[in-house]
């Protein structure tokens, strides 16, 4: 038995990598050299790695330069625009998102649209919020689309079972917006279900005051 | 670059010199949108105060903080490039206008406009309230945008100017300051600079911990272990036990973890295993960093010859992070703390099951490689894969894709997001020419709504030729209507060009980054074709030490059994029923005595 322990410790003893290429890339037990070929694996040897595809060199820094001029640039002209509406149009549109579903669930994400382009994102960052607040805007009045899209998720307190369970709604509504009003979309959100059932549900009211 | 040293060159603290700075693009525009009286026309603008300035300034912050950048930097813009408010240039609220709208422009992504008015808030000198907070900016703003080179001159030149009229920089911004030049510095390769500059970070830094994680890398770079883990201590451990140690902030926590991490290397490396074990233990349970360190830690615990601690490290993997790139190398290391612990039969289980799931896999794999019209739509899969609607997909998720791939992926969001509005950018010029002749209404922004509208029609006519001729005929008609009667002969006809220029422009851009994002998922498969051979590669030889192992084992056993010597299950077995009777049943220890059933029980 000790000399059956002794050959398998050989064959599994693992050159050692150095010490700051462990750190920089985390290499496992699968990144150490293999052990000698054995005289079975001769008899199946691997199938040699297809040809992999021509590998393009990314100038990353010089992409990043260029996105960040662009991003830039895009970002004034759409402050340029945004700045001569408030001249152009005397009503306004704000919006007040609440998710009642917690703690059971959760909103993980959430986005909010005008007429089919973004006006609150939460981005790749967890919301930590239930009260999302899209801040009053100038907007020409009449018929507008509201889309809002929201990523739910189990709450923390959920059973490890239903980690992994959750959805992605996405509503749009056509709110009317009057002339020369300020105009506040109240919508609430909730989920009584019970997992792994959902119950989604959403309110939307309306309210346009001088 | 030159734009900023120049924009700096205007910015001295010298109060004469700071008078003529270059005029600001935006504030020109806003110049010229006040004399044409459009600014003026909106209800809320009452006459410029300081009161006015305060409460349009909590109003901006508030907008921030509820994550409305775009909306914040629009009204601080209005604040410190409106010709009214210049008047209140003295005061502090001018300068925190100046720094939160540079903080709504960061969250907003224009970062070359925000380093424009953080410059403008450093010509107001140490001084100013406002000043550390922007110095601080300038330095996120390099570790972000990666322009650390070009940022640090700048500052350097700012450093310079200072010195020069006799100013110092505050110790904080000094820190600031050496930091970002380390940082340069170890970039270049120049380790020895990088560390002299890394040493002179101070305890009260928001950088010290990561100025020693960087310390701990350059000594574990150059062999000098002991040295590497005690700058890696320090970060994890507060020996003083003072209520005061260093100052951190939200970086910290992840810097913590990855020192965790770097410390169970080092003793793994040492073969400290033990210590490896309490170093991988520490890392958080919510921590990014846990499936390396419960992988590592068992592989510690595997070459200490801790077999059952080895165990208990995989367990708790495959309960948390069974669907992730490291699967296939616990699933290896399950068979061989197996096979070491002479469990024969249960390494081949695993290991088939191993070549059952993932031997097919490889083949996807290779197959992906050789096809690009296939490898095209599975970076389309891959770019989605965060969304839950997408159906798991074993490839990607043992993929280890570099986080370069998902930034890029987060910019073509970004500027698909951009130039999406631009259609209702012209529009808004389009409505203003309209006002502004005095005529009827325009229907711009409708145009632009129809164009949305049809082109969302698009997917839904996919697959029937008819339907998507009609869907493309339509969206030909409603973007003849959006282009704009109104603007092209009016006075912001210039706008509207720029706006459509910028959206060609972003087109062309994000064809490159979709090139950039495909080369390096292209790599990242091409490495996960050489990572799933070695591993079936691997799998096989284990296999056969299983075999030789089981073999080897039976012939011990049959050597025992002729001289004699009995294997302990056997024995035991054997003696019981040379002792027991036809009709007594026997029945096995169990694993735990019962007070009812064992009489001197306490």
């Amino acid at each position: 038995m000790h000399l059956v322990i002794a050959l398998l410790t050989s064959l599994l003893a693992a050159e050692r990598l150095p010490v700051h290429s462990r750190l920089a890339a985390a290499p496992g037990p699968s990144a150490r050299p293999a052990p000698a070929q054995t005289a079975d694996e001769g008899g199946a040897p691997a199938k040699a790695p297809p040809a992999a595809p021509p590998a393009a060199t990314i100038d990353v820094a010089r992409l990043r330069a260029e996105y960040d001029k662009l991003r830039d640039a895009l970002f004034r002209a759409r402050a340029r625009a945004e700045l001569v509406e408030e001249g152009v149009y005397a009503s306004k549109m704000g919006a007040r998102i609440r998710w009642k579903g917690a703690p059971d669930f959760i909103m993980r994400r959430a986005e909010v649209r005008l007429d089919g382009n973004s006006i609150w994102d939460s981005g790749e960052k967890p919301l930590v919020d239930e009260i999302i607040k899209v801040s009053e805007r100038p907007i020409k009045p009449g018929q507008h689309s509201v889309t809002l899209r929201l990523e739910i998720r189990p709450g923390k307190k959920s059973e490890k079972e239903h980690e992994g369970l959750g959805y992605e709604i996405e509503h749009s509504f056509v709110v009317n917006i009057p002339d020369g009003k300020r105009t506040t979309i109240d919508i609430t959100a909730d989920d009584d279900g019970d997992l792994p059932e959902y119950e989604p549900e959403i309110e939307v009211e309306i309210e346009s005051e001088k | 670059m030159t734009a900023l040293l120049l924009a700096l060159l205007f910015q001295k603290a010298d109060p004469a010199a700071a008078a003529a700075p270059p005029p600001d693009p935006m504030g020109k525009y806003l110049a010229d949108l006040e004399n044409a009286g459009i600014l003026t026309k909106g209800e809320d603008n009452g006459p410029a105060s300081l009161e006015r300035l305060r409460s349009q300034l909590a109003e901006a912050e508030d907008d921030l903080v509820t994550g409305n950048a775009q909306v914040a930097s629009v009204k601080l813009f209005r604040l410190v490039e409106s010709r009214d408010y210049a008047k209140f240039d003295y005061a502090p609220e001018y300068a925190i206008a100046e720094l939160t709208l540079s903080r709504a422009l960061i969250r907003a992504g224009g970062y070359k406009t925000a380093e424009r008015y953080l410059l403008r808030v450093l010509g107001r000198g140490p001084k100013s309230p406002a000043f550390a907070p922007a110095y601080r900016g300038l330095v996120d703003i390099a570790l972000e945008t990666r322009e650390q080179a070009a940022i640090l001159a700048v500052l350097d030149h700012f450093g310079e100017d200072l010195a020069a009229r006799g100013g110092e920089l505050p110790k904080d911004a000094a820190w600031e300051h050496t930091y970002l030049a380390g940082k340069v510095a170890y970039e270049a390769g120049d380790t020895a600079r990088a560390e002299s500059l890394f040493s002179g970070v101070d305890r009260q830094s928001r950088f010290y911990a990561a100025a020693l994680y960087f310390r701990g890398l350059i000594h574990a770079r150059r062999g000098h272990l002991a040295s590497a883990r005690r700058s890696m201590c320090e970060i994890v451990e507060q020996v003083d036990q003072d209520r005061f140690t260093f100052f951190i902030d939200g970086r910290y926590y992840g810097i913590k973890d990855l020192a965790y991490l770097a410390l169970g290397r080092i003793a793994h490396e040492q073969e400290k295993y033990d210590d490896a074990y309490y170093f991988y233990f520490r890392v958080p349970e919510d921590s990014e960093r846990l499936p390396d360190a419960l992988f590592e830690a068992s592989w510690s615990m595997f070459q200490a010859g801790e077999y059952e601690a080895a165990n208990a490290f995989l367990e708790e993997f495959d309960r948390s992070f069974g669907k992730t790139p490291l699967a296939p190398d616990v699933m290896l290391l399950h068979a061989m703390i197996d096979l070491k612990s002479c469990r024969f039969d249960e390494v081949r289980a695993t290991l088939d099951k191993l070549v059952k799931t993932y031997g097919p896999i490889q083949e996807r794999v290779a197959t992906l490689l050789k096809d690009p019209d296939k490898r095209t739509a599975f970076y389309r899969r891959l770019l989605s894969k965060r969304s839950i609607g997408m159906p798991r997909d074993p490839i990607i998720e043992l993929l280890k894709v570099d986080p370069a791939f998902y930034k890029f992926y987060a910019d073509i969001v970004a500027l698909d997001r951009e130039a999406g509005m631009v259609p209702n950018e012209v529009a808004v010029w389009d409505e203003l020419t309209a006002h502004e002749k005095g005529g009827g209404a325009s229907n711009a922004t409708e145009a632009v709504r129809l164009v949305n509208d049809v082109e969302a029609l698009r997917p839904l006519a996919a697959g029937d030729p008819e339907m998507e001729n009609r869907v493309a005929d339509l969206a030909d008609q409603a973007r003849r209507a959006a282009r704009l009667g109104n603007v092209g002969s009016g006075p912001f006809a210039k706008e509207a060009e720029t706006s459509l220029a910028l959206a060609g422009e972003a087109r062309k851009l994000r064809v490159q980054l979709v090139a950039a994002t495909s080369t390096i998922a292209n790599k990242a498969l091409v490495d996960l074709d050489k990572r799933l051979r070695e591993l079936l590669r691997r799998a096989r030889l284990t296999h056969i030490d299983a075999v030789i192992g089981k073999k080897k084992k039976l012939e011990i056993e049959i050597a025992n059994l002729r001289q004699g010597r009995f294997p302990a299950d056997l024995f035991a077995t054997l003696q019981l029923e040379g002792l027991m009777g036809d009709d007594e049943e026997y029945w096995p220890f169990e694993g735990e005595y019962w007070s009812d059933e064992y009489e001197n029980y306490k």
